[in-house]
């Protein structure tokens, strides 16, 4: 009977170690948003404590948006160093389409010209990398070149440094605003979810990830597939350069510039294997991109001193990263 | 094990970082509170300020926390701004018209005061006037010397370029070249060229035995991509004696070091860097760094502090304005002697060209015969006139 | 004579999570022997030996070396110590040059401290080491990619034996190799043990097994079960008393297929039509329902490209392959059109090693479980645990890593990727390479109830037996050309075929 126990105990423990030890990564990740919000409601309170609550999410916001739509790509082992001049552009087209046409319906076409430039950037990144043989950065830093200057002569035609979108599309109540943008990043949340985990969309950018021989063998089309999880990029791209543009209503030569970095960052922090396949997971968008902006949030409500904040970030980004990164499972052999 | 093991590791490590940075509990009543937003995050500009405001903690009852803002990116602006106020902020002073109207929608939203310092709000000026210059929640802002239009640094320029000449009449300057930083960025260095360039004009009208040759301005090699300059400066400007740099000459100097040339060729530039004493004025290239007095920040935190004190001026303006602001213009080694007391260099207080006193005396609340007036006229009063 | 311990392996357990690699094993090798370690795939004799070669510690244990306890840092700790191993997956490293490939990791030998190092220096030594195996035709100035995967096994062997070489284990490479690379191989392993070495050697080529080693040792779960001396091993059953201790069961002589039937149906499932493409050129097949034909011959031969071509691999410069009325120019076409194909290259093409199991098996039939834009979670759980149960795949479950797996169950998700998509025609590459006789009996089991099912398949195999065994017509390739044609026949023999190859 003891034996028996005893056995049981084992195995308990085996399974649990074992759960633990399969899921360490994801597991480090959600521990490092846990302390975040631990320290964000130690050092808010009263009154201040929504007010930040939500800063943090208007913050949050378009970084999850976009990790939301990058996870699809960097599940395929690619990234995109052209992502923040995207979103520059495309907020600079809708304020200048907005204010051409004027009225809600001037911001509703500008977000369409900007949703089609968006796909089609996301499919020309896609497509052309594999029919020119090149690798996906290549291709990424050559759109990053063109929004640049994209970006640049578009302001300059303007002849100012920043422009503004004369219609208001952030509402007036602040609550409301905040209302708004958590269920814009639920929405996308569920529909990133679905796609990622219930389509043929997640789980053959994952297998291309993982091999793309085997996923070629085995029925995948890489071209199609890389070019539509290009076009997801892309789409939440948009979406979250709409969601800029509520937030300041202007736009710049500079805006959205670093993006890409911050990006790589937020899901580095999630939790996300920089090479891609089938570990991947869409809830390293959220959880990094919400850690992100909470440690930058955390350490300003705190008062650290500006020339440790870095220094601070840093450690705390390596400490992740040497706990999430990936190394193989001792040798098993055959 | 090992795993559990590790994510303890982590919860505690992340705990022990964030205590050792933090600061201590006071069990002092609770001051007042003013953010401060920086254009970066080190260097001796920052270390200078900060002094100065640590300098004025107790006597004003105000504590700072900072940040740092972004030059192109405003929804970071906003979201700097944002963490100030969640920190606790009563006032906030920025160094960025970038978002600025956003911002203003948060101070409003929390009730938090918001103030410019080094930065004359150009864009907000020109285009968005109502939205931010009259809103009740800002209360100004001074520029880093003039505004807009009224900033004449292009004359200042020249004016050094004479003093290092008569100066030093066997070895004068009698060809430059000239550079800027970009004019989105930048827009008024420009101004400063043209601003040179007739001043010249007008020298060597009535003075053609000591003309001074000014190379054109030449767009490729002569704007500075906030990037330090490229060495084929150099190739388009052939012979020259010295560079008149608009933007921080940070930017030119390496250049001129590893092209060999910063033993013989001079350097006139804006912005002072940490270690340019040791080769300015009669020991190296620099002969003149333009820097604004850390303590002009007292223009738009004497403000904050009236209304978050809730009192006025009785001469208050009904609407914020921008200040323009005299500046050390430092170009000889005496200049450099006296610059080096000022806070600026020695990060002490008491070497601040105002007392904490002063500061309580220049407020409406710490002074009731206090006026706008008063508080405008010791912008006129941070040249290096006033550091002897 | 009283041979001498050089190796001692004393209550040796390994464990990696639940699973229990070796219990508490003892075990000792000798000097002046080859000692041949079988055992199914999961049996331990991999894990002995790359503990013994510093390729991964112990969970507890002690080892000696030479009377002195051994507890190796590293493989090249190993090797430095005259311990060195070769194994079945390549471990070269590509688009470097064979010199630097042979001397990886050991260039301080060609240069004085804080000096240059001489390449010159370093290919000559290569050279005359490869001179020294009979591999004159390797260059050690060229790319190893412009070699193939045999070529690149025998630059490995190069690399790791030496003068100092005291212990060498060969684990499953004989698969990799050709005839004659075997010959210098065994030529080697002969060598070193009549210098008083000791060789380790692992196979599952009994017949290998049984000529080429002294002696012979059997483990089953992790433990030890039996030891043959050269006299037991030349008994005339020794080879069923070996199997019955891998495997713990009676395996039967049901090996390979036991009917003589190649008869078959009508239609026609695979057609290729006059195809040219690369060194191939004009080839044509007709694979009807019900049929097996095996394609076999020296690497090299052309008949794994015939392989790849028939599943949409190759791009053709003439002719077509079609399945039924459909023209088949991509493997996406040959997939939707109801062929399958298993790679030789099982870890590099076939699956995704770092993925689950479920994943694996359920990938090619994803297009076909998903109503609209929904794949549902539960068909697909259905349908792998469907075929683990079916292949007896052993593994936790359906999450569970295929690279966690052994070599045979790694081969059968491999097979159960195309049984799961039903499909019609399946293009097995190397199928039981690397695979022990209790999966490769049943993976034959597997193939022989397909074709009774009406299903056809393309075998290509560079194992003689295992055609003679399945298929209903062999055709024996070289130099790209077909140059022969065996029908299926109890009389037929690997010396009839060998002659067509060479």
């Amino acid at each position: 009977m003891s034996e028996t126990v005893t056995s049981q105990k084992l195995d308990e423990r085996t399974s649990f170690k074992s759960f633990v030890k399969t899921h360490i990564f994801d597991l480090t990740a959600y521990a490092g948003l846990a302390v975040m919000l631990v320290l964000f409601l130690i050092f808010n309170s009263g009154p201040r404590l929504m007010y930040n609550f939500s800063a943090v999410v208007q913050a949050a916001a378009v970084y999850s948006i976009l990790a939301l739509g990058a996870v699809f790509i960097y599940s395929m082992g690619f990234m995109d160093v052209s992502l923040g001049q995207q979103v520059g552009v495309y907020v600079i087209l809708m304020i200048l389409i907005g204010n051409k046409i004027g009225g809600p319906g001037g911001v509703v076409v500008g977000f369409l010209v900007s949703l089609a430039l968006a796909l089609a950037c996301g499919a020309i990144n896609g497509a052309v990398s594999i029919f020119l043989g090149l690798p996906s950065i290549v291709t990424s830093l050559f759109l990053m070149f063109f929004f640049t200057g994209a970006q640049y002569l578009m302001m300059e035609s303007t002849g100012e440094n920043t422009i503004k979108l004369i219609q208001n599309v952030k509402p007036a109540d602040r609550n409301t605003y905040t209302l708004m943008l958590i269920g814009i990043i639920i929405l996308l949340a569920i529909i990133g979810n679905y796609f990622f985990n219930y389509t043929k969309l997640g789980k053959y950018t994952r297998a291309i990830g993982a091999n793309k021989v085997a996923a070629k063998q085995s029925g995948i089309s890489l071209v199609k597939w890389q070019v539509l999880g290009y076009m997801a990029l892309g789409f939440c791209a948009a979406v979250a350069s709409f969601v800029m543009l509520t937030r300041t209503g202007t736009a710049g030569k500079g805006t959205g510039s670093g993006y890409a970095m911050d990006i790589m960052i937020c899901l580095i922090l999630g939790g996300m294997p920089l090479k891609g396949g089938m570990k991947s997971k869409i809830s390293c968008a959220l959880v990094g991109a919400f850690t992100y902006t909470l440690l930058s949030n955390v350490l300003t409500t705190m008062g650290v001193p500006l020339n440790w904040v870095n220094f601070v970030k840093a450690c705390i980004f390596l400490l992740i990263v040497l706990l999430t990164c990936r190394k193989p499972n001792g040798v098993l052999p055959r | 094990m090992k795993s559990t093991k590790k994510i303890l590791a982590l919860v505690l490590t992340l705990a022990l970082v964030f205590a050792l940075a933090a600061p201590t509990a006071s069990a002092k009543a609770r001051a007042v509170k003013i953010g401060v937003g920086l254009y970066q995050d080190s260097g001796a500009a920052v270390s200078g300020v900060k002094a100065y405001l640590a300098s004025l903690e107790d006597t004003l009852n105000v504590k700072f926390a900072y940040t740092v803002l972004s030059t192109n990116d405003e929804a970071l602006n906003v979201t700097k701004v944002q963490e100030l106020i969640a920190a606790g902020c009563d006032g906030i002073i920025i160094t960025m018209d970038g978002g600025t109207e956003a911002i203003l929608q948060e101070c409003a939203d929390a009730g938090v005061y918001l103030g410019g310092y080094l930065c004359d709000f150009d864009t907000s000026f020109r285009t968005n006037y109502d939205k931010v210059f009259k809103n009740e929640f800002f209360v100004g802002t001074v520029a880093d010397g003039g505004c807009g239009d009224e900033l004449k640094r292009g004359y200042d320029f020249f004016d050094s370029v004479i003093e290092y000449n008569e100066r030093t009449p066997d070895a004068p300057i009698r060809h430059v070249a000239m550079t800027t930083f970009p004019a989105f960025a930048f827009p008024y260095q420009q101004n400063f060229v043209a601003q040179f360039v007739e001043k010249v004009e007008e020298y060597n009208a009535a003075n053609p035995d000591k003309a001074i040759e000014v190379d054109p301005f030449n767009e490729e090699t002569d704007i500075l991509m906030f990037r330090p300059m490229d060495s084929t400066y150099f190739t388009k400007h052939p012979g020259i004696d010295a560079i008149v740099s608009m933007c921080a000459g940070s930017f030119v100097y390496p250049t001129m070091v590893s092209a060999g040339v910063s033993d013989t060729m001079k350097l006139f530039a804006s912005g002072y860097n940490d270690g340019d004493d040791a080769i300015f004025g009669s020991k190296g290239a620099y002969q003149q760094e333009i820097v604004c007095a850390n303590e002009s920040i007292t223009y738009p935190l004497v403000l904050l502090l009236n209304k978050i004190n809730g009192v006025e001026f009785p001469d208050q303006p009904a609407e914020a304005e921008r200040k323009s602001c005299s500046t050390f213009i430092i170009n000889s080694d005496e200049d450099l002697e006296l610059f080096k007391n000022s806070v600026y260099l020695t990060f002490n207080g008491e070497d601040a060209l105002f007392s904490p006193e002063d500061v309580l005396n220049l407020t409406a609340y710490g002074n009731p015969d206090a006026t706008y007036a008063g508080l405008c006229e010791i912008l006129d009063h941070m040249t290096i006139e006033d550091l002897k | 004579m009283e041979k001498e311990p050089i190796i001692e392996v004393r209550h040796m357990v390994k464990n990696f999570g639940p699973t229990r690699a070796l219990r508490d094993v003892d075990v000792s090798f000798y000097r002046g022997e080859i000692r041949g370690l079988v055992g199914e795939n999961g049996s331990g004799k991999s894990t002995i030996t790359s503990i013994v070669a510093g390729m991964q510690k112990a969970t507890s244990g002690e080892m000696f070396y030479k009377g002195e306890p051994w507890n190796p840092a590293s493989m090249v700790d190993a090797q430095l110590h005259g311990i060195s191993m070769v194994l079945q997956e390549a471990n070269t490293i590509p688009n470097c040059t064979v010199a630097e490939n042979i001397f990886a990791g050991r260039f301080n030998e060609f240069a004085k401290a804080n000096s240059f190092l001489s390449m010159k220096k370093v290919n000559a030594a290569a050279q005359k080491l490869l001179d020294s195996f009979g591999l004159q035709r390797i260059k050690a100035t060229d790319n190893i990619n412009q070699y193939g995967f045999e070529d690149r096994k025998l630059i490995e062997i190069v690399r790791c034996v030496s003068d100092e070489t005291e212990v060498f284990v060969v684990d499953e490479t004989t698969t990799a190799l050709s005839h004659e690379g075997r010959q210098i191989l065994y030529k080697l392993i002969h060598r070193l043990k009549d210098e008083n070495k000791s060789v380790i050697f692992i196979s599952h080529d009994m017949d290998e097994i049984l000529e080429q080693c002294t002696d012979l040792t059997v483990l089953r779960d992790g433990e030890i079960k039996g030891h043959l001396n050269r006299a037991e091993m030349d008994e005339p059953d020794s080879v069923k008393k070996i199997r019955f201790l891998m495997v713990g069961r009676e395996i039967g002589d049901a090996y390979y297929r036991e009917d003589y039937d190649s008869s078959h149906l009508p239609e026609v499932a695979l057609k290729l039509d006059h195809v040219s493409f690369g060194p191939i050129k004009d080839f044509s097949l007709e694979l009807h329902k019900g049929e097996i034909i095996g394609f076999g011959g020296l690497s090299g031969c052309g008949m794994h490209e015939i392989g790849r071509a028939a599943f949409g691999l190759e791009k053709l410069s003439e002719g077509k392959v079609t399945c039924g009325d459909r023209e088949i120019k991509s493997c996406l076409d040959a997939i939707e059109n109801g062929i399958g194909y298993i790679s030789k290259n099982r870890d590099t093409e076939a699956l995704i090693l770092e993925g689950s199991i479920a994943e694996n098996i359920v990938l090619p039939s994803v297009n076909a479980l998903s109503h609209g834009t929904f794949v549902s979670p539960k068909a697909e759980k259905q349908l792998a645990d469907g075929e683990i149960e079916n292949f007896r795949i052993k593994c936790n479950s359906g999450k569970q890593w295929v690279n966690t797996l052994s070599g045979g169950n790694k081969q059968k998700v491999s097979f159960s990727k195309w049984t799961a998509k039903k499909s019609d025609v399946l293009i097995m590459d190397c199928p039981t390479r690397g695979v022990d006789i209790g999966v490769k009996q049943f993976m034959y089991h597997v193939i022989d109830e397909m074709k009774k099912q009406g299903k056809s398949i393309i075998l290509i195999s560079e194992e003689l037996a295992e055609l003679i065994g399945m298929a209903d017509k062999i055709l024996i390739m070289k130099d790209f050309e077909v140059t022969h044609e065996f029908k299926r026949d109890p009389k037929l023999s690997e010396t009839d075929i060998i002659e067509y190859m060479i």
